[in-house]
Parts: structure tokens; sequence; C-alpha cells
């Protein structure tokens, strides 16, 4: 038991002697007979599934636009880029160490401007170039060995308080990944044309949203990552620093025009979700931002409906009223409204929704199903 | 103390009771273990799927480190070692090439690849754990086989997947150390490496229903996948009872 201490000195200077992690050289791949390849190796599969996942979002102009914000971050690791989006209705993007991002479809729906989401993108590409996932491979490698010595020696308490040691230390490792991700990501902003100021706003949304949501979140030691409102404050502190954006040339289509096809499906998918109180939140921002939405006052129609209070049906269809004035609604705004006024027992204005709606939309699976619902109506 | 032979017989007996190997062929559609092995297909075409082999070294601190340039040499061994025996059994061969094909039915094709592991995975897993699959061996990947069958003009589509781990030295000394403190102080368990298992899986691409299924454990000497001669053994073990 006494050689307990001696080998946690000895491990730890192993670990603290490791070699420090060089950044990633562009346009190259692993040695084959390294560790890092090993890792490559794991998550080109990984890459191949979300290739072929069920849930991406095959949409090339989308991909293209993404890429693109990559590439004026990073030019350089430009060729060594792929984008995935991934159908899931939440805030958040991966890295994967061989050059494979995916950003979720819940980021795009969210951001407020491009440069919102090439902070984000920013901050993805700089755990890639800095190789985090091989540091944090190396850690953990070295600390699982630490762990299995001093199990073996002293085993007990003095084991049990080694691996709640060595696996906060995981975490808080990854932490400071994120951190370094954040800073390092934001910092290319300018150069790429991108206003750092209004990129770190990215993390108010966040910060926002997280006081609508249910479920609370992990205390902070036991998280991969810093508190959202932490990130917030320090990346406004790091963009305060950070110079002007540089003249961005304009090349293709801008966020609003890419996310257009699929904002509808987008909406709808945020609402299936179940966490109403923060899409209402959403909804807000969403409105607060720009000129009266026809998709928006649809989704808010659909989200108090879905609420099952009487109260809100009368709100729903005004939401739904609002929206058929304007410009383009979506045609299941015709069929909500109708369905809402029928609830409520107005008959005769519930008809006129419903029959616009088969006018709208004559091939919709359930038209025979509201046709024969306006027969019956008295 | 490094040197007592005690510590020694300790390791021995270790690794002794660590290797052993075993294989569990099954055949739809009623499991019957003293069912005969079903006749040889003959005249058949087999799509040979992508084998999903993967090789790790389990380092000291027992974890399993992926390796690519032993995954390399496994892949090539696996699959000229699945031809040679398959050649050498009379079945036609075809080889699944997702490149060749029109994108639009890559698309499906990679439904049914994944599908097909899935269902694999499935087998090897919960055969023996489900209530209503322990009596009867009924798996299938369903009408999507078809896809293959027309495209690569294919009767059965044969799919392999293994694993394959082997001690770092630094894992060596590890179990010795353990070996060691276990005579003083209790027995602290070893960390178990040089594991070889997986599964092959022989679909029926009319009905897309699992033909046959065989799998594998092993983590004895004999089993490496790294070296062509121990990877022929290991297919040879695995297609134990495979009607081809």
């Amino acid at each position: 038991l006494r050689t307990a201490p001696l080998a946690l000195f000895a491990l730890g200077l192993a670990a603290c002697t490791a070699s420090p992690v060089a950044d990633l050289q562009p346009g190259t791949r692993p040695a084959l007979d390294t560790d890092e390849a090993g890792i490559w190796m794991a998550v080109d599969g990984i890459e191949e599934r979300w290739r072929t996942s069920g849930h991406r979002l095959h949409d090339p102009a989308l991909d293209a636009y993404l890429h693109r914000i990559a590439c004026r971050l990073s030019p350089e690791h430009c060729q060594g880029l792929r984008v995935y989006v991934m159908e899931h209705p939440y805030f958040n993007a991966a890295m994967m160490p061989n050059g494979a991002m995916e950003v979720w479809t819940g980021t795009l729906l969210r951001v407020a401007d491009e440069s919102q989401l090439a902070t984000v993108i920013g901050h993805e590409l700089a755990h890639f170039e800095r190789r985090h996932t091989l540091q944090q491979w190396r850690s953990i490698r070295s600390k699982a060995t630490l762990s299995q010595v001093v199990n073996t020696v002293g085993g007990g308490l003095i084991g049990l308080a080694t691996d709640v040691a060595l696996r906060t230390s995981v975490l808080a490792f990854s932490r400071e990944q994120e951190r370094e991700a954040d800073a390092l990501g934001l910092a290319r902003l300018p150069a790429a044309g991108y206003d750092a100021r209004d990129g770190a706003e990215v993390w108010q949304l966040v910060v926002d949203e997280d006081r609508h949501i249910e479920t609370p979140a992990a205390a902070v030691f036991l998280s991969t990552h810093p508190t959202p409102a932490d990130r917030l404050a320090s990346l406004q502190t790091l963009a305060a620093d950070l110079p002007q954006p540089s003249a961005r040339p304009a090349e293709g289509p801008g966020l609003a025009e890419v996310i257009a096809p699929h904002r509808l499906a987008w909406l709808e998918r945020e609402i299936r979700r179940q966490e109403p109180a923060a899409t209402a939140w959403l909804l807000d921002e969403l409105f607060a931002r720009g000129p009266a939405d026809a998709q928006l006052h649809f989704a808010r129609g659909e989200l108090l409906r879905r609420s099952g209070s009487a109260g809100d049906r009368e709100g729903a269809v005004a939401a739904y009223k609002a929206s058929v004035e304007l410009p383009d609604p979506p045609t299941e705004a015709w069929r909500s409204l109708g369905l809402m006024l029928d609830q409520l027992g107005r008959k005769d204005e519930a008809r006129v929704a419903l029959a616009t709606y088969l006018r709208e939309a004559p091939d919709a699976a359930d038209a025979p199903l509201i046709a024969t619902m306006i027969e019956g109506m008295p | 103390m490094v040197r007592s032979p005690r510590s020694f017989a300790v390791v021995l007996i270790v690794i002794a009771l660590a290797a052993c190997s075993s294989t569990d062929p099954r055949t739809a559609p009623g499991y019957d273990a003293a069912a005969p092995v079903p006749a040889r297909i003959t005249g058949a075409t087999v799509l040979l799927l992508p084998a999903d082999v993967e090789c790790a070294q389990v380092t000291a601190g027992g974890v399993a480190q992926p390796m690519a340039a032993w995954t390399e040499a496994a892949r090539a061994n696996v699959r000229n070692a699945l031809e040679a025996t398959l050649a050498e059994r009379g079945a036609r061969l075809v080889e699944y090439d997702g490149a060749a094909v029109d994108p639009a039915r890559a698309h499906q094709h990679e439904r049914v690849l994944k599908l097909n592991e899935a269902v694999g995975t499935s087998i090897y897993f919960m055969q023996d754990y489900l209530p209503t699959k322990r009596a009867v061996f009924e798996w299938s990947v369903g009408e999507g086989a078809k896809t293959l069958a027309e495209d690569f003009d294919a009767d059965y589509a044969l799919f392999v997947f293994l694993r394959d781990s082997h001690a770092s030295a630094g894992l060596v000394g590890m179990n010795v150390f353990k070996g060691i403190v276990g005579l003083a102080f209790g027995a602290p368990v070893p960390i178990v490496s040089g594991v070889h298992f997986g599964f092959a899986q022989l679909v029926d691409l009319e009905t897309g229903n699992v033909f046959w299924f065989n799998k594998m454990y092993a983590d004895g000497p004999g089993s490496d996948l790294r070296t062509p001669g121990e990877a022929a053994q290991s297919i040879d073990r695995l297609l134990t009872g495979c009607p081809l």
C-alpha cells in the first residue's frame, strides 16, 4: 500500500512530460502506424454513418453554403472539410478529427445572422485544427493507466477517490478545450468578414433558451462544456478586442435564402420536440427579428393548438387567421384554422376554411377525409 | 520478487484460463442443436458484402486503441481468406461495389446494408435472450434485400463482422504487476485482451431472411487476423456449418 503514492508520482510525471500536440497540417492524413490514424479510421466509420443517416438533410445548396463559411474561416483546411446537415431540432454542431462536421437544423433555425453561424462553425474548426480529439484521447489513455495502477495497489477508497479525481479531470480538460475552441474560433471571424461582436451573441440565444427548458442541466463540474453564460461573457470580452471585420465578398445566396425551403418543416419539428415554453420563446425571438411572417404565425397557432387548454384555442384561431392573411401561408394553416373553428362550434367559418384548404391542396393525402368532414357539417 | 516462480505460475494460469474458443452456428427456419448441417447450396451466386473488421490494441489502462495499420492488414487478410475458402467450396462470388451502381440504387443498398448489420448484431447479442427468438431462429432484413439480388444478380449475400484485440507491452506488464500484487494482497482481476469475436451471416436475397448465421469467440492463440494464416483459420472456423 505504501507504493501507491510512489506509483502515482511516477505516472503523474509521465503524464506531465507528454509531448504537446502540434496543429494539424492541412491536406495530410496521419501516418498509418500512429494512434491518430486509428482514431481517424474509427471516425471514418462514423462519418459513413452520417453520410447515409436517415436524419441527414440532403440539400446540396445548403451543404455548399455551410462549406463556403467554413472555407472563409479556415482557407488552408478548406479542401479537407466536409459538412453534413442533420435534422435535429436542437442547437448543436459537432466536429470529427478527420474533417467531417455535422450541423443540426435547430442551429440553422435559431441563428440570427451568418456571423452567429460562423461563430459556431469557427468553434468546431478550432477543435479540428488543434487536434483536440487526439489530445483528449491521449490524456484519457494515460489517466486510465494511472487508475489501474492505483486500483491494483490501493483499491478501496483510495482507488475510488483516484477514479473520481481522474474522471473529473477528464471533464475539466474537455471544458478547457471548449474554451480554447471558443477563443480560436471567434478570432477567425474578422478576417473572414464577420463581426465578432455580433457572432458572440449566439450564446445569448442559448442562455435565453435554457431559461425555458424544463429539464435542468447537470452541475458544471459534471459537464464537458462550460456554462453558456460563462461562454457568452468570455466571448463578449474577447470580441471587444478583435478588429473590425474585413470586407466580405458577396458570393452565393445568404442564410435566409438557403434555409427558406426548409424553414416550415423545421418549425414543425421544433414544435414536436415538446418543450412548449422554449418553443414559445424561440417564436417570440424570431418574430422580434423581422417583419410579420405567415410561417411564424402558423407555428404559433400550432403550438397553442397543442397546449390542450381551452383558453389557447381562441389564440390559435387568431394566429392561423394572421397567417392566412399574409403572403404565402402554409396550406396547412387553412386546415388547422378549419379544425380549430370546428372545435369551437363556429361551423360556417370552419367550412370556409376547410374548403379553402381543399382548393389550395387538392392532392393532399388527407383531402378525402377533410371533404367528408365538410359534407357532415350541419 | 518479480522473478518469483509463483508469480509466473499465476500469470500462466490466468492466460491458460482465458484461452478458449467457440462457435455457435444457427440455421433458419427452426433452430435445433441436433439438426444436421443443411445440404450445400450448389450453383448459387453469393454477393460478398464489405466485411466490417477492426483491430485494436488494449493499453495498460484497459483502453482499446483502434489500430489503422493492423486493421488494413486484417481487412485484406479476411477478404482473401473469404474468397479462397468460398472458391474452394465451389461458390460463385460477386463482390459488392457501391460505386458501380446508380447513386439512387446505392442509397437503397446502403439502407439494406445497415439493416443487415443491425440484424446480425441483434442476433449476436439477443438470440439466446429474447423469449420470442430463443426457440426458433427467425430473422429477416426484409424485402429490400431484393434490390441487391437485382443489381448484382445474386442469390445470397454473405456478411462478416470481426473484432480483434491485442495486448500492448504495457498491458502485459500491467497484468504481470496485477498478478504479483494479487499474490501479496488479494486477487486483482487482469485486463482481458487478445480477444477475437464476430459473426458471419448468410441472407437469402429473394426473401431477405437470414438463412444461416454463426458467431465466433476466441481468446487464445491462432486467431490473429493480422497474419494471413491465422485469419484464414478464423474464417474457416467462422464458416463452420455454412451451407455454401
